[in-house]
């Protein structure tokens, strides 16, 4: 369990400056998960406002609507999506749990937990530090010195400026960094052609127009590689120590921080994996398997494996082998930005075989994995537990 | 404009009206101050719409010393930090609680004295370097030249920002302040 920090720790980052162990702090804290990084930068752009500008108007009549409508039995934003009010009424008693609940908090059961899939959403974050958010129907087109940037159709896309001249002198490297939160996904286009879809709650940060001699990337969370091919230029995808470098092939690197190791998963061509903390030469990996690096120990092994299971999600399914349940929950919170929680450990190491579509609502998921009858599903307070 | 007591006592029969005009009257500056905690205005209208349901359907069994006023600014407080914890937040020293006061703070605050008493309190919970930073940044002219600096903006821009800023209720507090200093 990783500890709260204070926010005095946060204020003096702003005003005054911080200790050692203070410091640490600060870094433990944004590197436990990404929704604390994306609070900080939030924080960080506050910083830049000032006092009593507050540019985003609230409207108290149209609040009122809200309320006025049921003032005994309010509307709340269930899950982000309007549940029927009459829904939340039906409300199941679960044996042996006791009921002891808030007006705000009811019990849903399993046939009324409606949850919305992902959608392409992310944040660019350029060069300047400058931030775009990045929607469906929202298309933008940036002119920078190298590149012309155009975000249509939910795909970013990284083109060359024609006129711009490789320079002589060595430029400093323009980075931009694509961060894709939970209940995301994302397709980018690098300036070299490489194709790169972005899973839900991972960051790819990335050279604007690649240097002489590498391609560079760095990514934490889970993407899927196209990469252009160019024997002169290697394309190295670093997750913290580890590497993978390959000149022309598609893979799958999943690398979420909580996770105990990185997963590389070849479709084909061929690449390599090696690791900072290892001085072994790098590890040949041949299409069709999957490298598993253990974070702890610095070791790599490899196994042959059912590619689709690891690419599924970048044609739009869940493909599930023998997955334990535990597993699986992850891969649903992060798709469908939902917490789970185990409330009998032990049904955790169930395995499960299927293969369902992954824009569907999550109920018809949670139906599914529900069959086998042992095991439940309720939700409360935007929690679902598994029973 | 109702006092505080008869408000109270309306609330608790069921009187919507003066319901909704203390909804209206204090709605906006309740979802700014919510805002400064959750940075997500979506999430800042959940929390005060919530809190005045909450109030509307409870007003006979909630404890309110004596302002309306104090108790929705402090459970939207709660309700903000509740939600802070998610992300792993707290806040001790009620850091957050005096930025986001001030902040929001306007002149009808001035005769709230236990929202007053309640400010006076958190200030000085502060640890001393921490408190010093703090006046000097809220209740000090002369960070000015430092903010516009900071910011690239021209002093005037900031000083009309300040001079706007500079309501009742900080000079309330600057005095009580300086006061603290002498000791």
């Amino acid at each position: 369990m990783k500890k709260d920090i204070d926010y005095s720790i946060i204020w003096k980052y702003f005003n005054t400056s911080l200790s050692t162990s203070e410091e640490k702090e600060l870094s433990d804290w944004l590197d436990a998960d990404i929704k604390h990084l994306q609070h900080f930068e939030k924080l960080k752009e506050k910083q830049k406002q000032i006092p009593h500008t507050d540019s985003n108007i609230s409207n108290s009549d149209i609040a009122w609507q809200n309320i006025r409508l049921t003032p005994k039995h309010p509307k709340r934003h269930f899950w982000k999506i309007g549940v029927a009010a009459s829904i939340l009424l039906i409300v199941g008693v679960y044996s042996g749990y006791k009921l002891h609940i808030e007006k705000a908090n009811k019990i849903i059961s399993a046939e009324n937990i409606q949850i919305e899939p992902g959608v392409k959403k992310a944040t660019l974050v350029l060069n300047s530090g400058q931030k775009l958010e990045l929607e469906s129907k929202k298309d933008t087109l940036i002119k920078e010195a190298e590149v012309t940037i155009e975000n249509s159709n939910s795909e970013l896309n990284y083109k060359k400026n024609e006129n711009e001249k490789t320079p002589k002198r060595a430029k400093e490297i323009q980075y931009n960094t694509l961060i894709v939160p939970r209940g995301g996904e994302y397709d980018l286009v690098l300036s070299d052609g490489t194709e790169v879809k972005i899973n839900s709650e991972s960051i790819l940060r990335y050279p604007v127009v690649f240097e002489k001699g590498k391609r560079n990337v760095e990514l934490i969370g889970e993407a899927f590689f196209h990469v252009k091919t160019d024997s002169l230029r290697p394309f190295v995808v670093t997750s913290a120590e580890h590497q993978v470098k390959v000149y022309g092939t598609s893979f799958n690197v999943k690398s979420y921080k909580n996770d105990d190791y990185i997963a590389t998963t070849l479709v084909s061509g061929k690449v390599t994996v090696s690791s900072d903390k290892k001085d072994a030469a790098e590890q040949l990996l041949k299409p069709g398997y999957q490298s598993i690096y253990k974070r702890e120990s610095a070791e790599f092994e490899q196994k042959q494996v059912d590619i689709k299971e690891f690419t599924a999600w970048k044609d739009g399914r869940f493909y599930f082998r023998n997955m334990p349940l535990e597993e699986i929950t992850q891969i649903l919170a992060r798709w469908y930005d939902v917490d789970f929680k185990f409330k009998n450990k032990t049904v955790k190491n169930l395995t499960f075989n299927g293969n369902l579509k992954r824009y569907d609502n999550i109920q018809l998921i949670l139906n599914q994995l529900g069959k086998t009858n042992e095991i439940t599903f309720y939700a409360y307070d935007q929690i679902i537990y598994v029973d | 404009m109702l006092n505080d007591k008869l408000i109270l006592k309306e609330i608790r029969k069921g009187n919507s009206s003066v319901f909704e005009s203390v909804f209206h009257e204090q709605y906006d500056s309740l979802v700014k101050f919510a805002n400064h905690f959750l940075l997500d205005y979506k999430a800042a209208e959940d929390v005060v719409q919530g809190t005045f349901i909450y109030l509307w359907e409870n007003s006979s069994s909630i404890q309110i010393k004596s302002s309306v006023k104090a108790y929705l600014y402090q459970s939207v407080k709660n309700s903000s930090l509740n939600q802070l914890r998610a992300l792993k937040i707290k806040d001790k020293y009620e850091l957050q609680y005096l930025e986001a006061i001030l902040e929001t703070a306007d002149d009808k605050w001035i005769d709230d004295e236990e929202l007053i008493e309640s400010i006076k309190k958190a200030l000085l919970k502060l640890p001393k370097q921490m408190y010093l930073i703090f006046c000097k940044k809220y209740f000090e002219e002369q960070s000015i030249k430092e903010i516009a600096n900071e910011m690239s903006l021209s002093e005037n821009t900031i000083k009309v920002q300040l001079h706007k800023g500079r309501n009742s209720i900080r000079q309330i507090l600057e005095m009580a302040t300086s006061f603290i200093f002498l000791f």
